[in-house]
């Protein structure tokens, strides 16, 4: 739900709710006043959401930027062996961001306002830095050594050579 | 650091013992005793008749008389020189007295259970020329010069006598409580008689002069000494020293006797001979016989045994009656096989109250024992023993033929010619239907089985397992033996032995298939290192369903020496042909391609470089494979390459060098790789992930040479297509005896390290080095140059025990690990995994290194009983081991073969591709329908449950 959906309007209540009627205010207590400060808040906040979805906004595309370097420390904890909770957290760590960067629009769909405009700088930002916790997990594959990457894991498809020579090595008879 | 080392290797042994449970599952194990050379005839209390026997393999065995089992056997050193006499022995009424390691030792056995009592020296020198005898509480022995008495029970000689000459001859006779001691000394043809008292002293000897004295042509008995001369006997009496004569009119081949009786055989004739001080010799008897007839007498009866392949006749002496009786048929279970067996050779026999009992030893040393009844007029062949095993020299082993819906399949893909779809499913339903009929009758089989043997054994819930598990076993055994099974785990191993016969033996049991025998004729081919060798070759496989398989031995003939080729269904034993060639051969080979049968030839080259094909081959033929071949020519000179054109055939040398081997150099082994050997990992990957590429030069031949001067052994590597030597080594302090094995890039030795007092294991490794510096090639030429020399790695151990018999495991595509198989002389077959026998092992291990499992070096391999792949079955004087691949890549199938035959399975990793024989699949499927049926219970009741909670 955005933030646009709903606002307290201070100014409406005044009429028909109770604490019109004065005489239950407690002592001291103006009514008018309070609305005239209600009224001048209401004009400073129209100000305060635009400056507040924006940052929002940038909160969102700056997540995955800000959450790398505790996925490096999580991931240098989890060490170099390869076993099954390393491996569960590489794994994870490798399709949250995936899932994330299919999911680029709907992410930013919530915070679509008319003063965040398109966020087409914000998207971009929040899949690279997903693109840099995939990097990341990506990196720690490799140092675990999963990666067939090195001409020995291809090894065992190189095929036997034949032999161009035909060649006998056996004992000699008198 | 070494802790975490010795428990991984442990943990690598862990996984090649066997349980208890598979005990005689997957192997099994021939004792044998080899040919017989003295048998005789004995009795253990008064109830257990027993054969005691010598042979010409040194074995001295007790063999129960009523089944032809080994009592007890004992094994004793080889000697030097070989000799057919076998062990000389004697007994009395509860030892047996025996000289061994030539003539240097005598030997107390005790008869019952073979236990050594006691061990007698005679003399430092070593000496084929042997006697023994025991009377009146002493020993007599005579070897060489050394005549020498002990009395019994005691170690010291009571008396001894060393003469200056080497005896040729010698026997020891007893008469009448007097005892003699006959010799003839090197160079003289005089005997000398010494009378040896009752207390053991010597008297002076005394001299009779002979015509002339071949020893080998003298027999002797009782108390004659009978020597032949062309046509004429000579016979002493060495009591009284008188010599007779006796002209026979033909010459006389061979001469054997019992008491009075001497029996001197021609060709065509047998004298039955008697000597009587008064009258001299006199022909008892005149017995015609054919030449393929042998003769034999009975021992404490007089009456001689003649046997020819289908009868046995008995004649009597003293009457003018004589028997004859029809052997009966001598294949016994199944008439269909094929058993050829030579004709009997020796023969013992002797009579008891009811019949004879007469041994039959053959050319082919198979041992019969046969009784022949009197009244009955029949032959009663009592057991058989094949003890030609003994001389084991080739070994193959051979798939079984497909099975039928093996062939079925392999039928519906044959037809490639045939493109019309519906055809093609047709057939493809014809052959299921095929399937589904053949699986149907097998399960009516088994069903009429269990049900037969349930209402056989009674009706408890055990013997039902056990019923159902026993037809599962059935329907393997039943089903004959020329069938494949699903692994292909069950072959038949073809045995080709030097005696001139080749078994064919059902690898799941050890039973006798089928038995050729090559003739008289046969003679084994004498190679360059001192090896009795008869090639086989197996030319065609079972793979291919519609022709027979085929395989074929090379000999020579004993009297020409020229070469025979004989092939034969390697199935049953059918000989499709029998070749004598024009020449001797010098070297043989299967030549790489096929006819259009799918036969590989043989290439027979002669003395002098003839060449002959076996089956020829036309040039279209050939074309698909190659045209010349590359041999090695090893000289005392030096190396030559040679190069043969099979199809003009011609030989012409290539190169010629030396491998520096001076005269005092001796080459004990050269070893290539076998054919067609599969090398599935072509690196090696380093702890950097980085690839090391093997080095794998089909055309390299590994030849060991020893120089006896200052002991050094060398390896050297040579590519025999070019001559370039690839690597040579040389090894300080080595000696005999050495082995070598040569398989993919490395090669595997062991030698007697003079220096430290032990046994060590060598390896090198080649390399082609990192990715730098290999090229990805189709072909591996040998005239194409590697840009570097291979880097070659190497690496020694120690070794705790002997090593007589080197070989390496053998999977179908070479991916599983190799395994060394080791025979050491106490008759144990030690597996060592390759990585243990590793060129690379770290000398010191790095975290990196420990991640990747490996094992850092270690100067000792451990030698752990668990490792031992034979267990408790002693296999004695193993002289090769085979290996050969079956259907599963884990598994490779081993037979060791020296005095025993073992055979057994071997698995190298262990059993990766196949679940263990423990593994129950009732229990885990009865688990899983359980689970099943009780979620959907529980789901109905939780369903229910659930309901009536609402409702309250």
């Amino acid at each position: 739900m955005s933030l646009s959906a709903w606002k307290l309007d201070y100014s409406y209540s005044a009429k028909n709710c109770r604490t019109s009627d004065s005489n239950f205010n407690p002592p001291g207590f103006y009514s008018s006043a309070a609305t005239v400060q209600h009224s001048a808040e209401a004009e400073r906040s129209a100000d305060q959401h635009e400056h507040l979805a924006r940052k929002r906004a940038w909160d969102t595309a700056m997540g995955p930027v800000k959450s790398l370097p505790m996925n490096m420390f999580m991931m240098y904890m989890a060490g170099g062996g390869v076993s099954i909770f390393p491996i569960m957290m590489v794994g994870m760590m490798l399709f949250r961001p995936l899932k994330a960067l299919f999911s680029v629009n709907s992410t930013f769909k919530p915070l679509e306002s008319p003063a965040t405009g398109a966020m087409i700088i914000h998207k971009i930002i929040f899949c690279l830095g997903n693109l840099g916790a995939i990097g990341l997990a990506i990196y720690k594959v490799h140092t675990m050594g999963l990666l067939p990457n090195t001409p020995s894991d291809w090894l065992e498809f190189i095929p036997q050579p034949g032999r161009a020579q035909y060649s006998i090595i056996d004992e000699v008879f008198i | 650091m070494r802790l975490p080392l010795l428990v991984t290797i442990t943990l690598v042994a862990a996984v090649t013992a066997i349980f208890e449970d598979q005990v005689g599952k997957f192997d099994w194990r021939k004792p044998l005793i080899g040919c017989p050379a003295r048998v005789h005839f004995d009795k253990i209390g008064s109830k257990s008749d027993r054969l005691l026997i010598s042979t010409e393999q040194s074995v001295l065995a007790s063999l129960v008389l009523n089944t032809g089992n080994i009592g007890w056997r004992r094994i004793m050193e080889t000697p030097e020189e070989e000799s057919t006499s076998g062990l000389v022995f004697t007994k009395d009424k509860e030892y047996i007295y025996s000289i061994s390691s030539d003539g240097r030792s005598a030997r107390v056995w005790r008869k019952q259970d073979g236990v050594l009592v006691r061990q007698l020296t005679i003399s430092e020198e070593k000496s084929s020329v042997q006697s023994i005898h025991v009377a009146h509480g002493k020993l007599h022995v005579a070897s060489g010069k050394t005549l020498i008495v002990f009395r019994l029970g005691d170690e010291k000689p009571l008396e001894t006598l060393v003469s200056k000459k080497q005896r040729i001859y010698s026997e020891f006779f007893e008469h009448d409580d007097t005892l003699l001691h006959v010799s003839v000394f090197a160079g003289e043809t005089e005997l000398e008689i010494v009378k040896i008292n009752d207390n053991g002293s010597f008297e002076s000897p005394k001299h009779s002069k002979l015509d002339s004295f071949n020893a080998e042509k003298c027999y002797h008995q009782a108390q004659y000494i009978s020597c032949i001369q062309g046509s004429q006997i000579q016979i002493i009496d060495v009591f009284t020293q008188k010599v007779y004569k006796f002209s026979a009119d033909f010459p006389i081949q061979s001469v054997i006797g019992a008491g009075k009786l001497i029996l001197a055989r021609g060709a065509q004739k047998v004298e039955v001979l008697e000597v009587t001080p008064e009258n001299g010799v006199q022909v008892r008897k005149s017995l015609d016989l054919k030449p393929s007839e042998a003769v034999g007498i009975t021992e404490n009866h007089e009456s001689v045994i003649i046997t020819s392949p289908d009868a046995i006749r008995v004649v009597f002496v003293n009457s003018n009656t004589h028997f004859s009786a029809k052997r009966g048929d001598q294949t016994d279970q199944k008439s269909t096989k094929i058993m050829e067996n030579s004709i009997p050779k020796t023969i013992f026999a002797r009579k008891n109250e009811k019949d004879w009992e007469i041994v039959l030893v053959g050319d082919d040393c198979r041992v019969e024992f046969v009784t022949v009844d009197d009244t009955s007029k029949f032959v009663n062949l009592e057991w058989a023993r094949e003890e030609s095993l003994i001389n084991t020299v080739s070994v193959e082993m051979v798939d079984l033929p497909l099975s039928e819906s093996q062939q079925m399949i392999e039928d519906e893909f044959e037809e490639e010619g045939q493109q019309n779809i519906i055809a093609a499913f047709f057939r493809r339903i014809h052959s299921q239907f095929g399937q589904l009929c053949r699986h149907i009758q097998r399960s009516v089989e088994k069903i009429i089985y269990v049900v037969t043997s349930i209402s056989r054994d009674g009706n408890g819930v055990s013997d039902f397992i056990n019923s159902v598990r026993s037809a599962g076993q059935m329907s393997s055994a039943a089903s004959g033996p020329f069938e494949r099974d699903y692994f292909n785990l069950r072959k038949v191993i073809i045995v080709v032995t030097s005696s001139g016969t080749v078994f064919g033996i059902d690898s799941a049991d050890g039973q006798y298939l089928w038995k050729l025998w090559l003739g008289e004729t046969f003679s084994p081919l004498d190679s360059q290192l001192d090896h009795k060798r008869v090639p086989l070759f197996v030319q065609r496989t079972t793979a291919h369903y519609q022709l027979d398989g085929l395989a074929s031995v090379v000999f020579s003939n004993k009297n020409t020496h020229n070469g025979i080729i004989v092939s034969f269904n390697p199935m049953i034993g059918k000989v499709e042909s029998r070749n004598e060639l024009g020449f001797p051969i010098k070297r043989l080979s299967l030549l790489p391609g096929h006819t259009h049968k799918h036969v590989f030839p043989v290439m027979l080259i002669g003395k002098n470089d003839q060449i002959k094909i076996f089956p020829s081959i036309t040039p279209e033929e050939l074309h698909g494979s190659t045209s010349s071949l590359h041999l090695l020519d090893l000289q005392k000179e030096g190396v030559q390459g040679l190069k043969v054109d099979i199809s003009s055939q011609n030989i012409q040398p290539v190169w010629q060098g030396n491998l520096g081997l001076t005269p005092d150099d001796e080459i004990v082994a050269v070893k290539g790789k076998s054919f067609n050997q599969k090398v599935h990992s072509q690196g090696r990957v380093l702890v950097t992930r980085e690839v090391q590429y093997k080095y794998v030069n089909p055309n390299l031949a590994a030849i060991a040479s020893i120089n006896k001067a200052n002991q050094h052994l060398t390896i050297t590597l040579v590519d025999i297509v070019t001559g370039q030597v690839v690597h040579s080594a040389a090894i300080g302090k080595a000696a005999k005896p050495i082995h070598l094995v040569h398989s993919e890039n490395w090669i595997a030795y062991s030698y007697w390290s003079d220096k430290g007092r032990r046994t060590e294991l060598g390896i090198i490794e080649l390399y082609e080095g990192t990715e730098e510096q290999h090229t990805q090639k189709e072909l591996f030429d040998s005239k194409v140059g590697q840009k570097l020399p291979p880097v070659v790695t190497q690496q020694s151990y120690i070794y705790a025990q002997g090593v007589d018999a080197m070989s390496v495991s053998e999977t179908e595509q070479g991916l599983t690990t190799r395994s060394l198989l080791l025979a050491h002389p106490s008759g144990n077959i030690h597996e060592v995994s390759r990585r243990l026998l590793d060129a690379n092992r770290p000398m010191e291990l790095t975290q990196a290194m420990r991640e990747e499992m490996m094992i850092g070096y270690m100067p000792e391999i451990a030698v752990a009983t668990e490792e031992m792949i034979n267990y408790n079955q002693t296999v004695h004087r193993v002289r090769g081991i085979k290996t050969s691949p079956s259907g599963l890549e884990s598994t490779s199938l081993v037979l060791a073969y020296g005095t025993d035959l073992f055979f057994t399975r071997l698995v190298p990793s262990g059993t990766f591709d196949i679940l263990k024989d423990d593994f129950d699949h009732v229990l885990i499927s009865l688990v899983l329908t359980g689970l099943v049926v009780g979620s959907y219970v529980t789901k109905r009741l939780a369903r229910s449950n659930a309901l009536a909670s609402q409702w309250s």
